[in-house]
This record gives structure tokens, sequence and C-alpha cells, in this order.
């Protein structure tokens, strides 16, 4: 799957680098600031997915931003799930504005990393 | 690789372009960590909420008013905000330009300031109970510190800011205000200018009202200076229990959540149940034990407004020109971006108090409340209160808004007082020449000492008249119906059963006969048409229950309804302004056409759905406008403008604000219309909602 054309790195390395990506944008629960949350980490995290992303990684960008969803909701649920589920019947638009966010800019960020990686190549 | 290069510049366009243009409003919202979302990860109660009581055990009082502080901003914080800015015109700066109006209005009648004035009279003279109003306010802020994820901040984006004794005295007199009849005088003005005198003739002689007190009462010229709901009390003659029964359901605005907390305060030597206003540390309507105390409000006149000569700032007072003072309000309004603006009212002072302005027409506003009162020290001191002469005592420092004051005692006492002072002057319904200076207050009377009845067999108030007098009190009484319908009831059980109990009085708090139908079937016969004999023969065969469910109760409030929009709607006043006794006298006198009742009566015959689908509780939050999810759901809602089960308008939204019952050897019931947690995420939000539809009761004592 994963070509490994970066010097040094094995193929473990690599994935292990691209699950970091992933979870980037969980490093917001330390941030104030809104935009960096909803716009710059998943970007980021976008860029450091797709830098180490085969092709086929790629198309798959905006299905892996569900995992640090997950991670987020499954954070909450641990709290107090009956809250978390009272949150997204009272505020589905919410909820559903910050996956379209994250899915938007991850996936931005992935290719933008994933372009990155070619020039590296080249 | 052109193409991959495409993109990522698409990316990065979009990137900046959506960092430019996308709201920062969207960004909060969607933010899992710094947004609403946040507010899932709520800290633990500090206190429990009990069969929905909030209960506070203390060691002391000092510990229990902390404690009460905490628990009150922990459950409520944003409603206590809200309440606080309303009062002190500040409303913008949280919920935006919208509510500028608002603070406008506020900001003028200048609520906050003698908010301030109390407070300092309070630390300078009664420092023990300033020190528990310390400690209230040291627990908000200690809970506040803790940063808290709330809600609705997180969804506007904004900060609580920390809470100071004088928005605790700002929320009372906001509640004395609204309680205190408003601008009454100018609508009645605005209304004789356009229909003519009449009106005050139909309107200040209202005979058919039934007053509470059986004797007429005499204010003498020579007394010494000092300085609408349903209640009622039944003497341990007439109880099952043989312990005197109080009953009380203050009619207020219905809210999400609601206006009361329900709170139990166990410390030593203050020991008290009952509801509180989230903001204030006090209980409002409760018990100790020893006394048990409910109001409903008289409305009895203590406000003026007068009009002068004007020349610029200055007016014609008493023959001379005096230069008005001035105060000068910075009002900010920050909207859902952050994006705040500012703008500066200058409020005018004359010798009466501030200018506002009305329909154009500048007036002084002359308001009994805008000094320094002492009703939370009343409160307060009513809750320790263990017998009828320390419970006066404490009633003497009450002063505004003038309460029907019912009162039981485990000594088998019962007592009807009106509380308050009243400022004696000639006339006080209409705006006076203050330049000739008319209508100055030569002094007030302290109410319970010319207004009481103690141990009636019973007694029951609902904002109707309060006694013929020898000076104007007021006019505008409430209608009579919910009153003597009480009276019937109870009167009913005894002559049924000897004794009435607890569930008895349960059954007349959720009453939905509307007795009004009496008068209506009579002036239907008497001047209405075809369409109103064919109204007036489908009525005789009802039983005048305004049911969810009955066709017959839904034309009936569409009769009354059109019959108040038809007589005073042209005058451009609102339609709840006139009581329907007064509707009623003008018509049969002929002021208002007569052709009013055959209009109505049409009007009501269209009408083919049942009430309950006409005729919702609609209680909405405060974001309920842009957020109706956060709103109660809208359901059925049986009775009308004049049950005992009160439920006007056809979106209700004002009514029972608790139902509440104190019977000394059978235990203390209530029920409040909303949940105890104002956390919309709670799933006490809205848990005694439903059981207060249907009329459960809860025992808490």
């Amino acid at each position: 799957m994963t070509q490994c054309t970066c010097r040094g790195y094995g193929v473990s390395m690599l994935k292990w680098v691209k699950y970091i990506g992933v979870a980037l944008p969980l490093l917001g629960i330390a941030v104030e600031s809104h935009w960096v949350n909803v716009v710059l980490l998943p970007f980021l995290g976008g860029v450091v997915f797709g830098l180490f992303a085969t092709r086929r990684d790629l198309l798959l960008s905006p299905i892996a931003v569900l995992a640090p969803i997950a991670a987020v909701l499954l954070y909450y649920a641990a709290i107090d799930l009956p809250r978390l589920m009272r949150f997204i019947y009272l505020f589905p638009l919410f909820v559903l504005l910050w996956i379209v966010f994250w899915a938007v800019f991850f996936t931005l960020g992935a290719l933008a990393g994933r372009l990155l990686s070619q020039k590296i190549k080249t | 690789m052109l193409f991959m290069r495409v993109i990522i510049v698409l990316a990065l366009v979009f990137i900046i372009i959506a960092t430019i243009f996308i709201p920062p409003s969207y960004l909060r919202l969607a933010d899992p960590f710094n947004g609403p979302m946040k507010a899932v990860a709520r800290p633990p109660p500090p206190a429990a909420l009990e069969n929905y009581v909030l209960v506070i055990k203390a060691d002391s009082e000092r510990e229990a008013f902390y404690k009460l502080g905490y628990a009150h901003a922990y459950y409520r914080f944003f409603q206590m905000d809200v309440m606080r800015r309303v009062a002190e015109g500040r409303l913008a700066e949280l919920l935006g330009p919208a509510a500028l109006e608002t603070d406008v209005y506020f900001r003028s009648r200048g609520l906050y300031i003698s908010a301030a004035k109390t407070w300092e009279y309070i630390k300078a003279n009664y420092p023990e109970y300033a020190s528990l109003v310390e400690e209230y306010v040291r627990g908000v802020n200690d809970f506040l510190a803790t940063n808290p994820p709330i809600l609705e901040y997180l969804i506007l984006g904004k900060k609580p800011e920390p809470w100071r004794p004088e928005d605790t005295f700002a929320i009372n007199k906001l509640i004395a205000w609204s309680l205190s009849g408003g601008e009454s005088d100018l609508t009645l003005k605005a209304l004789v200018d356009r229909a003519g005198p009449w009106v005050l003739e139909v309107a200040l002689k209202r005979e058919v009202n039934t007053p509470i007190l059986p004797r007429r009462a005499t204010f003498s010229p020579v007394m010494h200076m000092l300085g609408e709901s349903n209640n009622w009390i039944i003497s341990p003659n007439f109880t099952q229990s043989g312990a005197p029964i109080l009953a009380n359901d203050p009619h207020l605005s219905l809210s999400a959540p609601p206006i009361w907390i329900f709170q139990r305060v166990e410390a030593p030597g203050y020991t008290v149940i009952g509801v509180a206003f989230p903001g204030t540390p006090v209980v409002v309507i409760g018990t100790n034990g020893f006394v048990a105390w409910g109001f409903t409000n008289t409305g009895v006149d203590v406000i003026d407004y007068y009009y002068y000569v004007w020349n610029g700032t200055k007016y014609l007072y008493n023959g001379v020109w005096l230069e008005a003072g001035k105060r000068e309000e910075v009002l900010k309004a920050c909207d859902a971006d952050g994006r705040c603006s500012q703008r500066t009212l200058v409020v005018l002072e004359t010798a009466h108090g501030p200018v506002i302005e009305y329909n154009g027409e500048r007036y002084a506003m002359r308001w009994l409340g805008n000094n320094v009162t002492l009703e939370a020290l009343a409160l307060y001191q009513m809750g320790k209160a263990r017998n009828l002469t320390e419970f006066l005592n404490a009633l003497k420092y009450f002063v505004v808004p003038s309460q029907n004051t019912v009162y039981a005692d485990i000594h088998g006492v019962v007592a009807y007082f009106a509380s308050g002072y009243f400022p004696i002057r000639d006339g006080g319904y209409l705006p006076f020449n203050g330049s000739r200076g008319e209508g100055e207050w030569r002094r007030l009377v302290w109410l319970p000492s010319v207004l009481n009845y103690v141990n009636p067999p019973y007694l029951a108030t609902a904002n109707n008249k309060v006694a013929d007098a020898n000076i104007y009190l007021q006019w505008r009484w409430a209608d009579r119906y919910r009153h003597d319908r009480i009276m019937e009831l109870i009167t009913q059980k005894i002559v049924a059963k000897g004794k009435v109990s607890v569930d008895d009085i349960k059954e007349i708090q959720l009453d939905t006969v509307d007795i009004s139908c009496r008068d209506v079937k009579t002036l239907l016969r008497d001047y209405g048409g075809t369409s109103a004999k064919k109204l007036f023969d489908e009525l005789s065969k009802w039983d005048c229950v305004m049911a969810a469910d009955s066709v017959a109760a839904a034309r009936y409030a569409t009769f009354i309804y059109t019959l108040q929009k038809l007589a005073w709607g042209k005058y451009n006043v609102s339609l709840t302004f006139m009581p329907f006794e007064v509707t009623l006298e003008a018509i049969k006198r002929g002021y208002v056409d007569r052709g009013v009742v055959e209009e109505a009566a049409a009007e009501a015959l269209k009408v083919d759905k049942p009430w309950g689908s006409l005729h919702t509780y609609d209680i909405e939050h405060v974001l309920g406008g842009v957020f109706p999810q956060l709103n109660y759901k809208p359901v059925a809602a049986p009775g009308s403008w004049f049950t005992v089960n009160v439920a006007p308008d056809f979106h209700v939204s004002h009514g029972p604000s608790v139902r509440f019952i104190v019977d000394f050897k059978e235990g203390v019931y209530m029920m409040l219309p909303g949940g105890p947690d104002g956390d919309p995420l709670s799933p006490l939000y809205d848990a005694m909602y439903m059981p207060w539809v249907r009329g459960e009761y809860v025992k808490v004592g």
C-alpha cells in the first residue's frame, strides 16, 4: 500500500504519522480559539494526513475525519451520555456544522498535504 | 500534477475566503471544545434537588446563604443574569441590539439606581442581613470562578459577569415594577382622549366587583405617617385536618425555566420552604412550619405621572422654572459575532422623578419603588416569624408592590392584610399637571393598618377589589369571577361535607369553570340578534367548563375576545387593558355600540374546533425565538381569562407560576410550570411541566 519513498522511515512508522494527522484536531481541547479548533487544526491534521497518505487514503480522508469526531463524542459520552444525547437532540445543526467544517477543512488539508508530498518526491 | 496544484491553490483560497466570510458565530457554534457542546461536561451539582426542591442544609445562616448563592447560580445563572440585565437596562450587551428598546425603557426609569441605594441603606442599617446577602453573592461568584460551561453563554459567545449585591436588589425592583401597574395612567388618558370621559365614569365606579374585605375601608385624614393571582385561607374550624389551610397560585409570566425556584433551607434559627426568585436568596411565598404566607397582587396605584410646561430642559414647577437634572446613560449592544456598538441616552430628572416619553409626550414618573425599600428584609424576617405579631413586624418593611397577603399559623390563626404602603394624594388614575403642583404625595399609609381581616372563617383574593374605600386605591381590579368562584367552591364544599381537605383545595386550584358565562348569557339575551340568540341557546346547554376538548368553550372564548376587540380595539389599547366588567357596563349603558354583541356572537359561531386546538401553553426560553427547541412543548390548555386555573389569551404565557398549598397537619404541596433546573441539557429542565399541565402536585414538606 503505502510506498516507502521517504528516506529512513519504515512503512509502519509512516502509517503511525498519518494517524497523528487524524488525531491533530483533538488538540483543540486545550485551545480557546474557535477558528483554531474549527478551521486550522482540522486543516493541519489533513495536511499531515495527506503528506503520508496514498492516493486511496486521500479518497478516504472525509471518512478518516470521522475518527476524531467519534473520539470527541466518546469523550463527552464518557462524561455524561444522557446530556450528550440531549445536546444532539436539541442542537443537531450545531453537531452537523461541526462535522461539516471538520470534514471540509481536513479534506482540503489532506489534498494540500498530498500535493506537498508529491513535491517532496519530485 | 497541474491538476493537484490547481486543487491545492483552490483549497488555500477556500480556506482564506472561509476564514474571512464564515461568521465567527458559526465557528463558535461548531466548535466541539469551546462551543455549546462544552456544556455537556457540566460539573456535579453542589446541592441536591429532592422531589424538585433545592435543599440547602447548613450549620449557620451565613453558610446557608452562601450555599444558596452557589446553588442558584449552578441551576439558574443565565436566568438570573437576564433578570438583572433587564432591571439594569443592560440586556442588549448580552442579547444584542434587539434588546435595546427594553434597555432604554428600564435604564430611563432608573430601577438600578434605587436598587443601589437600597443596598447602601441595608449595609448601613442592617449589617447582619447585609452580611447574609454578601455571603449569597460570594456563593454565586465562587460558582462563576469555576468557569462553568453554561449552555446559553457558549451559544452567545459571552462570558458571565460577576454578581453584585445590587444585582439582587435590582431583581427585587424589577418584580416590584412589573406588579405596580406600569403606564396604566397614561394608557387611560390616551383612551379617555380618544373615547371620551364616559370611560372614567364606567371604569372608576365598578360596584359589581366583589371586595375582598366585607366592610368599607376608611383612610383617616389624620392617620399617622409611615415613612393577578389567587390565594385563600381557611380557618381550622372548616378544615378536615383541624389546622388552617393556606393556598396560593400567583399568576406571573410562564417561562422556561420557571420564574421561581422551590427551595428548602435548613439552618439553625432559619428553616423555611417555599419559592424564591433566582438571584435573590429569600423565600417569597412559603412556610417555616410555624407560619405560612402567600401573595396576590393588589395592584393599588403607587405610580403617578406628571406633565409640565417645558422650555428646553427647564420645567415649570409650582410657578418656578427649574432646570431638570441630567443623567447620561451609555447603552451598549453586542451582536452574536461580538461586535459592539454604543448609544448615549440622556434622561432628565424632575422633582417627581425620571422623565420618560409616552406617545411623543414627556412625563415624569414617580413610583413608590424608586426609593430605598426593604421587601427583601421583610421576606427574610417573615421566614423567621413564629406568630402573627412577629409576622406583622416583618410586614412593616414591605413597601412595594402591595400584596394581598394571606397568613396562617400553627396556632390556628388565619389572617389577611393588604401589605405595602400607599401614597395619599388626590386622584392618581390620570397624569397630573406637575407645573400646577397637582398630585403631590401628602403622606404614606401602611396599608395593613386599614386593610386587614384577622380570623375570617375563610377568605379568598384574586386581584379583585380589596375594599370599597373612601379614597382612590386603583381602578383596574381584576374581574370578580375568579374570586367569586373560589368562594363559591369553598362554600359548596363546606355545605356538602362540613370540612375542606387538601384534595378539595387542589380541586379548586385546578377549576376551569368560567362563571363569567352567567353575565355573558344575560348580555346575549338582552342585546343580541339572531346569532346572539343561537349562541345563547348553545351556551345554555353548556356547563361553562373551559375544557380543552370543548367546542362550546372555544366559541365562548372567541366571543369574549372578539367583544373586547370590538369594544376597545379601535381606541388602540391592549384588549386586556379594560376589565371585562367595564366592557359589560359600557355596553349596557350604550357607551359601546350594542351591535358588537351580535357581531362577536356571529364570529364565535364560526368556530368549530375544540378549545385546546386554539388555546395552548406557549412557554418560552429567552433564546426560544431563535432556538425554539429550548421552549417547552406547546400543549392544549384548559381554562380561560376568568377561571381559577387561569390561562389567558390564546397562546398562554401567563398563569399559575406555582401551585402551593400548606396544611399545618397534612403537609406542604406544590407544583411549578417547568423544571427546577434551568440547564436545557438537564433531564430536570422541564420535569414538572407536564405534571403541572395535568394538575399534579408533589408533597414537599
